[in-house]
């Protein structure tokens, strides 16, 4: 037989944080894999909500661009807040 | 009928359906067919715990869940005989769970409004499960009717090959 | 171990300084403690190795379900029928975890599972032993599972990213389980003359093949030089194995159970226990296929995947036959 489709799982737990990343898992079709995700990825209470993408359909960026990709963001300093001395005295910000 | 021969009869469905399911845990067509699988059992012997823990409550015997689970009889279980249908195959397995499920569901519902508060509270819990197993149930149901000639006719009731 | 005698293909671990080009640079990342993950560039022999690895330990948690899984329908109450159940449960989706991680190195599950139906895999030696009564499943909870979470903690940290990322799920989820087990052992050691009897007797049965999970001695294991470089092993087999019997044998005490070893000692130079020669001829004879219910084991896999196969074509040609209608927009 064919291997079913991979699927990434994403699970948004109950603290209101971003869906995350938890694994993956095969699945003829989304209700299945959304109903696998749940019995697998969930039965200690981590989530509220599920997504399944086909891992297929995922775009990713590729190792070999690291360089060009990341290293540019590391001389803008000044985007960070500690990069700013405040003087004495200054709160609340 | 009594209210505890009521509850009894609800705990041995769960039970022997739970029971059966767990003799599955470790021999599902894939994996994750296992985990879902095992949910169900663990959902459905939980369920049972719950009815029997509250018949021996209204019985006033002395008996808890494990006295009426393991020290009874078979000519005293009080179960449909659905749930006493053997796994069989898979399209045996989910034709069983998605009549039973499809029943359980709406009963569930039904009794979330009881006026014994005890008895809506465990229907309550346990009808989110069963909403949960219909849908799943429901699911293979439609994937078996429709797939390929063999699932189709397994699932309409043609002998296995 | 869940994966003992991992073959490496390599004959002689070589120094860095030996290596050159990329696999210079990629020894360099690992001794920086820098994580490898599925698109970096890796040596073929690290991606097989792992490959044969992470799927042996897969195949370990999904034939481990087996033994224990023998005893969920006759366990002794409601409560440890439903603790058990969720514990067999879990194991399943460790292997799940575990096939997922192999998967990422370019294999496909099918293609693992196959390789264990005709016999070219190894799963753990462990589970080629029968669960005879219940006090066994307390005895593979408190031992079997004590002995897994000793090799798999360090995994958490090994040097490939997906293996120690599904690690770290199955360390949170296992720490139930070896209570789980040593719960019933308290209750039964705690019990009747005959409770306490069958608590000992499941003790002398899963002591020894609990030692030699840990795989053969440091002075035999020809693979290990390669795999520690590789920070895919991160302490050797007598390590894990000495850690295993120091923390057990308290354990053991404390429920005046007795370990089957007449020679064990406490050794106070060493601050550890000194154990009897362990029977490797009998390690090898399982791993080989000559265990107890090796035969048993892996027919009842097999026989799973088989009767499985037209469940699995049924969805995939549903599921077929849905994104078509979807694509064209006509219903059947």
């Amino acid at each position: 037989m064919k291997d079913w489709p991979l699927w990434e799982v994403f699970i948004r737990s109950s603290h209101g944080l971003a869906h995350k990343h938890v694994g993956s898992l095969r699945a003829a079709d989304a209700e299945m894999a959304i109903g696998n995700a749940r019995d697998v990825y969930t039965r200690r209470n981590e989530g509220v909500s599920i997504w399944v993408v086909r891992s297929a359909d995922i775009a990713a960026s590729s190792p070999g661009d690291k360089e060009p990709l990341f290293d540019p963001a590391r001389s803008k300093v000044y985007r960070h807040p500690t990069f700013f001395q405040l003087i004495d005295g200054v709160k609340h910000m | 009928m009594s209210l505890f021969d009521y509850v009894l009869r609800l705990g041995d469905n769960a039970l022997i359906l739970g029971q059966q399911l767990a003799a599955l845990t470790g021999h599902g067509p894939v994996i994750e067919e296992d985990i879902a699988t095992a949910n169900i059992a663990l959902d459905l012997v939980g369920e049972a715990r719950l009815w029997l823990s509250l018949a021996g409550e209204i019985e006033g015997a002395g008996r808890d869940e494990d006295d009426l689970a393991f020290l009874r009889d078979e000519i005293d279980f009080r179960n449909l005989l659905l749930v006493e249908r053997p796994n069989g195959d898979f399209a045996d397995t989910m034709a069983r769970q998605f009549l039973f499920d499809a029943w359980h569901e709406a009963l569930l519902e039904a009794l979330s409004a009881s006026t014994d508060a005890r008895v809506a509270a465990v229907a309550a819990k346990s009808w989110k499960e069963a909403r949960y197993h219909l849908s799943h149930s429901g699911g293979w149901v439609i994937r078996l009717g429709d797939g390929t000639d063999y699932s189709h006719g397994r699932m309409s009731g043609r002998p296995a090959s | 171990m869940y994966a003992q005698m991992v073959d490496t293909g390599v004959q002689r671990l070589r120094s860095t300084e030996e290596l050159d080009g990329d696999e210079r640079h990629f020894q360099e990342r690992i001794d920086a403690g820098v994580r490898i993950e599925p698109e970096d560039w890796m040596p073929d022999s690290y991606r097989k190795t792992l490959v044969r690895q992470i799927s042996q330990h897969a195949h370990s948690e999904i034939v481990g379900m087996l033994p224990e899984g023998n005893w969920i329908t006759r366990a002794p109450s409601l409560l440890r029928k439903a603790t058990l159940l969720a514990k067999v449960q879990d194991e399943g989706g460790h292997g799940l975890y575990l096939y997922a991680a192999a998967e990422t190195l370019g294999v496909s599950r099918d293609d693992l599972i196959d390789a264990l139906h005709e016999g070219k895999a190894k799963y753990s030696s462990i589970f080629n032993y029968p669960t005879l009564t219940w006090a066994d499943i307390g005895a593979i909870g408190w031992l079997v599972d004590g002995a897994a979470i000793i090799n798999q903690i360090p995994l958490c940290r090994c040097s490939y990213g997906p293996y120690g990322r599904a690690m770290v799920r199955v360390c949170k989820e296992e720490s139930f389980h070896q209570r789980q087990g040593y719960d019933i052992m308290t209750v039964l050691a705690q019990g009747s003359a005959a409770q306490r009897r069958m608590a000992q007797d499941a003790l002398n049965r899963w002591w020894w093949p609990a030692v030699m999970m840990f795989g053969p001695p440091d002075t035999e294991s020809v693979h290990s030089a390669q795999s520690a470089a590789w920070r895919i092993k991160l302490h050797s087999n007598d390590e894990l194995r000495q850690r295993f019997i120091d923390q057990t044998v308290p354990q053991a005490d404390l429920l005046d159970l007795k370990i089957p070893d007449p020679d064990l000692r406490w050794n106070e130079a060493r601050q550890s226990y000194d154990i009897g020669a362990i029977d490797w001829n009998e390690f090898h004879a399982v791993v080989r296929g000559d265990g107890p219910c090796n035969k048993e084991r892996l027919a009842a896999r097999r026989d799973a995947w088989d009767r499985g196969a037209w469940v699995r074509d049924a969805a995939a040609a549903h599921a077929e036959k849905t994104t078509i209608e979807r694509k064209t927009g006509e219903t059947r």
